[in-house]
C-alpha cells in the first residue's frame, strides 16, 4: 500500500467516522426507517404524492417556528412565545386586511409586531438578565391575551382583500408526469427556500456563525470583543421574522386571522429542534438537522393516523418523543463536560 | 306677592312630586346582570340581546360584564360586583367552572339568584344550567347525517379527546345515527388538539388512511376550516366524491361557507335562547309565589333539571343562516 493510497483510506475513515458520528445522518437514517415501516404497512395510502404534500406541505409551519426556536437555542436562549406570536401577528394583518388596508402595508405592520414581541424578549433576556423560560413565558401569555382581546376569540376573514393574498400560500407549481400533475403549493417551496437560504448563511457566514461562539461561551464571546448583547437581541428578532413568515402564510393559506394559530406549536418546535441537534445549553444546533426533526415527529404524527391510532395516545407519543430527545442531549452535555 | 308664593310653593310641590314618582319607578325598576368571558363576541352578543329583549318585556333592565378574554377570576370579580350592586339575579357563563363556584355561593347565599347559562359550574350551587345539552345535540347531528347518508354513512370524527362535553356530543352522535342508519358507521377518531392547523394535518392523514370516509364531523368549534382544508387536500372538496363536513359553530366565515356550499351542515347553537331563558329563570327565582324553589328556599320555581336550549342543524338555503350572519351589536 502506497503513502497516497494510506493517506485516501483514512481519509475515508475519518470521512466515515464524522458522518456516523454526526446528528443529521442518524436523523435521515431514522426518518427512513419511519418512511420504510409506514410505506410496508400502509402501502396504499402513504406511499402517495398526495400523503407527501399533505406532510411537506403542513410541516411547513411547523419548520419554520423549528428554525426560529433554533436560532434562540443557538444563543443559549429559549423562546416559547413563537405559537403566540404567530397568533397575534396573524390577526393583526387579517384584521387590517378586513378593514380594508392594503396587503402590504398589513403584512408589514405584522412584521413590526413580530419583531416588537422578539425585540423585548431579547432586551429582557440579554439586557435585563432574566431567565429565557420566564420572559418568553410571560409574552407567550401576553400575546396569545392581546390576540384573543382583539378578536374575542373568533376567526378573522377578509373577504375585501385581493384574492391573491388568500390564494398564493395554496398555490401550486408543478411539473406533469403522464397523465399526473404533481404540484408542490407556493408555502411549502417558500419555506424551504427561506429555511436553505437561512440554513446556509448560518453555517457559512460569519456575522451569524458568532451566535455559536456566543451560545457556546458568552463570556469568551464577549472577551474576544463580540458585541454580545446585540448579537443575542439579533437572535430574537431574527427568530421574530420566522414567525412572521409562518403568520403569512398561515393567515393566506387558511383565509383567516385567529387567536388560538399555533397552539402548543411552541413545544413541537421545541421538540424538533432539540432532536436537531440543538442544546438547551446553547453552541449548537442546524438547520438541517431541525428540518430532520420536524420531519421525524411529522412523519410519526402522519403514521399515527393512517395506522388509526388510538387518538388519546397522539400527544403522549410526541412527548415521550421530546422527552428521548432531551434525555439524549442532557447525556451529550454531561460526556462533553466530564 | 302672597300669590306668587303661594303658585311657587304649588309648583315646587307638584314639581317634586313628579321627580319622587319618577325616582320611585327608577328605584323598583327591576336590573339583572349578565357575566360573560370573551365579552364581546358574536355568540355572547347573540346571549345578551335575548337577555336585554327578554328583560324589556317586563321593563326591567340589564347590564352585561366580563372580561374580553378567557380570565374566569375577572368574571368571578364581575359576579361578585354585581352582588354588591344589589342586582335582582346573575346570568353567568362559566369559563372555569371551579374558578366561578365561590363568587356563584356567595351570590345564592345572598340571596341574588344566580345560573350558569352556556358554559357550567356543577358543583356550585347555582339555581340551574341553561345552555346546549352535548349529549342531545350530538344525536341530533348523528340523526341528521343519517337520515341524508343513510347507511351508506362513513364517518370520520375530529375531536379532543378527554373533554366531557366533546365525549357527551360523541355519545349523542352516535346513538343518533345508528337510530335512523343501523348500517352506517364510525370509521376513524382522530385528535385535532383544539389546533386549526392540526385539524388540517390530521383529517388529512385519516382521509387518506380512510378514502371510505364521506363526512368529517367536527364535534367541537375549532376544526371546520382545517377539515375543509383536508377535503381539498386528497382532492374531494367537490364532485362525486366531495366529503361532507359537519361543523360546530355559528362562527360568520362557517356559516358563509354553508351558504356558498363548501360545508354539509353545521350544528347551530342557540345563544339567543340562552339568553332569553335566562332571563325568565332568574326572573321567576326573584319572585317567589305561594310555593318555593325546590331546590332554593326562598327563591320563586325554577325547573329542578337543566335546561336545553337545543340546536338546529343548518344547511345551504336555511333562512337562519342569513340571519346569524348579522350578530347584533352590544
Amino acid at each position: 500500500m502506497t503513502i497516497t493510497e494510506r493517506t485516501i483510506e483514512a481519509d475515508q475513515t475519518a470521512l466515515v467516522s464524522r458522518l456516523v458520528s454526526s446528528r443529521q445522518f442518524w436523523l435521515i437514517l431514522i426518518n427512513l426507517a419511519v418512511i420504510c415501516t409506514l410505506g410496508a404497512l400502509r402501502p396504499d395510502s402513504f406511499l402517495s404524492w398526495i400523503n407527501f404534500k399533505a406532510v411537506l406541505s403542513l410541516m411547513s409551519y411547523d419548520v419554520l417556528l423549528a428554525v426560529a426556536m433554533t436560532t434562540v437555542l443557538i444563543v443559549r436562549g429559549l423562546d416559547l412565545s413563537v405559537g403566540s406570536v404567530l397568533a397575534l401577528s396573524s390577526v393583526v394583518m387579517a384584521m387590517l386586511l378586513r378593514d380594508g388596508y392594503p396587503v402590504f402595508p398589513s403584512l408589514l405592520a405584522g412584521l413590526a409586531i413580530a419583531l416588537l414581541c422578539g425585540f423585548i424578549n431579547g432586551l429582557l433576556v440579554v439586557k435585563a438578565g432574566i431567565l429565557p423560560f420566564l420572559v418568553t413565558l410571560g409574552m407567550m401569555s401576553a400575546a396569545r391575551g392581546f390576540a384573543t382581546v382583539l378578536t374575542t376569540g373568533q376567526y378573522v376573514s377578509f373577504p375585501q382583500a385581493p384574492r391573491w393574498f388568500s390564494r398564493f400560500a395554496r398555490q401550486e407549481f408543478g411539473f406533469h408526469i403522464g397523465d399526473m400533475f404533481y404540484g408542490i403549493p407556493a408555502l411549502l417551496l417558500i419555506t424551504l427556500g427561506v429555511t436553505l437560504v437561512y440554513g446556509l448563511l448560518l453555517a457559512n457566514w460569519v456575522p451569524l456563525r458568532r451566535m455559536f461562539y456566543l451560545g457556546e461561551s458568552p463570556e469568551a464571546a464577549k472577551l474576544s470583543g463580540m458585541r454580545t448583547a446585540r448579537l443575542g437581541i439579533s437572535a430574537y428578532l431574527i427568530s421574530a421574522i420566522f414567525v412572521w413568515i409562518a403568520a403569512v402564510l398561515m393567515t393566506s393559506a387558511n383565509k383567516i386571522g385567529y387567536a388560538n394559530y399555533g397552539i402548543s406549536a411552541e413545544l413541537r418546535a421545541l421538540a424538533a429542534a432539540v432532536i436537531g441537534g440543538a442544546s438547551l445549553a446553547g453552541g449548537s444546533g442546524s438547520i438541517l438537522g431541525t428540518f430532520l426533526g420536524v420531519l421525524l415527529l411529522a412523519l410519526i404524527g402522519n403514521g399515527f393516523v393512517l395506522l388509526n391510532g388510538n387518538p388519546n395516545w397522539q400527544q403522549a407519543t410526541i412527548g415521550a418523543v421530546l422527552i428521548i430527545a432531551v434525555g439524549v442531549d442532557a447525556l451529550r452535555t454531561f460526556r462533553a463536560r466530564s | 306677592m302672597m300669590k306668587l308664593g303661594t303658585r311657587l310653593a304649588a309648583v315646587t310641590v307638584a314639581v317634586s312630586t313628579l321627580l319622587g314618582s319618577a325616582s320611585y319607578a327608577q328605584d323598583t325598576q327591576e336590573h339583572y346582570g349578565m357575566v360573560v368571558f370573551l365579552k364581546g363576541s358574536e355568540f355572547f352578543n347573540w346571549s345578551y340581546a335575548g337577555f336585554q329583549d327578554a328583560a324589556a318585556t317586563v321593563g326591567a333592565t340589564t347590564e352585561l360584564q366580563g372580561p374580553a378574554d378567557w380570565d374566569a377570576s375577572a368574571e368571578a370579580r364581575a359576579v361578585d360586583q354585581l352582588v354588591a350592586k344589589g342586582v335582582k339575579g346573575i346570568a353567568v357563563t362559566a369559563g372555569d367552572a371551579d374558578t366561578l363556584a365561590g363568587s356563584i355561593n356567595a351570590a345564592m347565599a345572598a340571596g341574588v339568584p344566580t345560573l350558569t347559562f352556556d358554559s357550567d359550574s356543577p358543583n356550585s350551587d347555582r339555581l340551574l344550567f341553561v345552555g346546549t345539552n352535548n349529549y342531545n345535540a350530538g344525536f341530533a347531528a348523528g340523526k341528521a347525517i343519517g337520515e341524508e347518508h343513510g347507511d351508506e354513512a362513513r364517518v370520520g370524527v375530529s375531536l379532543i379527546p378527554g373533554l366531557d362535553s366533546i365525549t357527551s356530543r360523541l355519545e349523542g352522535f352516535k346513538a343518533g345515527l345508528a337510530s335512523v342508519a343501523p348500517g352506517a358507521q364510525i370509521v376513524a377518531t382522530v385528535n385535532d388538539e383544539g389546533d386549526l392547523q392540526k385539524a388540517e394535518t390530521v383529517n388529512t392523514a385519516m382521509l387518506q388512511a380512510n378514502p371510505e370516509i364521506n363526512v368529517i364531523f367536527c364535534a367541537h368549534g375549532n376544526p371546520a376550516t382545517g377539515a375543509l382544508s383536508a377535503t381539498r387536500n386528497v382532492g374531494r372538496m367537490e364532485g362525486a366524491n366531495k366529503i361532507s363536513v359537519l361543523a360546530w359553530s355559528l362562527d360568520v366565515p362557517i356559516l358563509q361557507g354553508i351558504e356558498d356550499g363548501e360545508y354539509g351542515a353545521t350544528v347551530a347553537q342557540n345563544p339567543y335562547m340562552m339568553g332569553v331563558m335566562s332571563f325568565w329563570m332568574l326572573w321567576s327565582a326573584a319572585h317567589p309565589t305561594q310555593f318555593d324553589s325546590l331546590t332554593s328556599p326562598g327563591m320563586g320555581q325554577v325547573p329542578t333539571a337543566d335546561l336545553d336550549t337545543g340546536v338546529k342543524i343548518l344547511r345551504q338555503g336555511d333562512p337562519a343562516v342569513q340571519a346569524l350572519m348579522s350578530p347584533p351589536k352590544i
